[in-house]
């Protein structure tokens, strides 16, 4: 008859402890489950958010004249999340080849009631810039020079600038604040010379 | 087999000790097996939270008053609305005293006041004010702006003219949402809806400025509620009239005030420029959204085939699009 091996001391000191180890694993597991961290799925928000919180982006979307500056932080918004900036008129930017809008609004530093807001909406192509321009151009528009597509309406400045559809929308009809938006327009399309058409 | 001959020659194990020790490795095993059949989760984590579905809405109304409009021409705001208020029978009539009132503007965008995007703020002021004097306990003005709801408010004039008033503006937040379904409805199913503010009053107001709307063709009183949505409910563009529809079977209103002062003729909902606004002159204030909306399309020069969902919410019993058959009381400040 053989002779019946017994287990060593150290054997069995190991033994109890890999089956600890794998006992506290399985109930870290099963505490874990109870906290699951909602940031897994809210993935598809951050992609579309993050970038008005990047520190790469200029402060500014346009050259400022003096006496303004910036009230709001630059925003961005891709297709999935134009609706959030500008909720029903969306799909017409999306039916013609929206990539993405970035917008921020600045504020004369003397009066807080004057201020204006950029929309600079990437088309894609000039084609599609061209289109949602010439699909929103108001009839009573006060044709520019400075850009090849471009006018003035009451309050705001719409232009096209390579396949950016630009907006310049101002608080109120002000001499003052409508001269400065035109000065940032003129600005913006001579520091862009060789935009991507 | 080599491997049981193997086991069986060496001088360690017996055939009992072999059985016993598979009868061991086959109880873990069935026992490993067993637990994680009761841990395994067919279902991916929703990442939702746990829904508490709302079976209705309160029923804001009056119906003692039954259906009532009034069509006031004028450019102030102020002027108009008292007119309108009046013709319908006084408001006194529909807020009680110590009632709590809720009024749905819109303040959709950060949107200066002169391009009647959102609901103007001298008609938030009146309003509220003259809720106040007939005995209102409180005035709370709500909706929800998706982006930057505190910029929304302060930048269209509704926060400050609140504020005046004596009303209180209480900005959307995570917990001002409750799941709904709507009874009947294939798009409002356990939905978030901005249900707090709705939860405090006894009295709701609606107000909405006249707008086209690049989806729906118009945004008026009807679409107004489009506001009480949460989540990504730009899903429902895809569907718009109905969705419409569904809104105004979620909710019946003390009255509407559709603000038909100026009107934007194109470029809705967000405009943009003066350019795209005609002074129409008119407020309308109704116990029926239906018959407003009906009414409000005539000033957009919109006939009611093209905004079908006027015609939806009819035939859903939320009002009636002949306007004219509510004896509309028309009148003029000037």
């Amino acid at each position: 008859m053989p002779k019946k091996r017994t287990r060593t001391k150290g054997e069995a000191l190991l033994g109890f402890l890999i089956l600890a180890i794998l006992v506290l694993i399985g109930v870290m597991v099963f505490l874990q489950q109870f906290q699951f961290n909602p940031a897994v799925t809210a993935h598809r928000i951050l992609e579309g958010g993050m970038e008005q919180f990047s520190s790469d982006l200029p402060s500014t979307l346009v050259p400022l004249p003096d006496n303004f500056t910036g009230m709001t932080p630059l925003e961005s918004f891709t297709p999935e999340t134009l609706y959030e900036k500008i909720n029903g008129q969306a799909d017409f930017y999306l039916a013609s080849g929206f990539l993405g809008l970035k917008s921020q609004r600045y504020v004369h530093t003397d009066n807080q009631d004057m201020w204006f807001e950029v929309f600079k909406y990437d088309m894609g192509t000039k084609e599609n810039a061209f289109a949602v321009y010439s699909q929103q151009y108001r009839e009573d528009g006060l044709p520019l020079q400075w850009a090849e597509f471009a006018y003035y309406a009451a309050n705001a400045l719409f232009f096209v600038h390579g396949q950016d559809y630009m907006e310049m929308r101002a608080s109120s009809t002000s001499d003052d604040l409508v001269a400065a938006m035109h000065e940032v327009a003129k600005k913006y399309v001579a520091s862009h010379q060789n935009p991507k058409l | 087999m080599l491997h049981l001959i193997k086991i069986q020659n060496s001088d360690s194990v017996g055939r009992r000790e072999f059985l016993t020790r598979c009868t061991k490795a086959g109880l873990s095993l069935t026992t490993a097996c067993a637990l994680a059949y009761w841990f395994y989760d067919p279902m991916a984590p929703s990442g939702r939270q746990k829904v508490d579905v709302l079976p209705g809405l309160p029923d804001y109304s009056v119906p003692e008053m039954g259906n009532r409009m009034a069509i006031v021409r004028g450019t102030d705001r102020a002027k108009t609305i008292r007119l309108a208020l009046e013709a319908i029978g006084g408001l006194e009539r529909y807020i009680r005293p110590r009632d709590r009132v809720l009024l749905k503007v819109n303040a959709a965008f950060a949107s200066p006041p002169m391009l009647c995007a959102t609901s103007h703020p001298d008609l938030v002021t009146e309003i509220a004010r003259l809720c106040l004097k007939v005995g209102a306990s409180s005035v709370i003005v709500a909706d929800n702006p998706i982006n930057d709801p505190a910029s929304c408010f302060a930048l269209s004039g509704i926060e400050k003219a609140a504020r005046e008033a004596g009303a209180k503006v209480v900005l959307p937040r995570r917990d001002s949402f409750r799941y709904f379904t709507l009874e009947g409805g294939l798009l409002i199913r356990e939905w978030p809806l901005l249900y707090a503010p709705l939860q405090s009053v006894d009295k709701v107001i609606g107000m909405a400025p006249l707008k086209d709307h690049h989806r729906s063709g118009a945004s008026m009183t009807l679409k107004n509620w489009y506001g009480l949505l949460g989540g990504r409910r730009n899903i429902f563009h895809q569907d718009i009239h109905n969705i419409i529809k569904e809104l105004s079977m979620l909710l019946k209103a003390t009255f509407v005030v559709l603000d038909g002062t100026a009107t934007m003729m194109r470029n809705g909902p967000t405009g943009g420029s003066l350019s795209d606004l005609k002074e129409t002159g008119t407020m309308i204030v109704s116990t029926d959204p239906v018959a407003a909306d009906a009414y409000g399309a005539s000033l957009l020069e919109r006939t009611l085939d093209e905004l079908p969902f006027i015609k939806k919410a009819e035939a859903e019993g939320v009002g009636m699009s002949d306007y004219a058959s509510l004896n509309p009381k028309i009148l003029t400040t000037d």
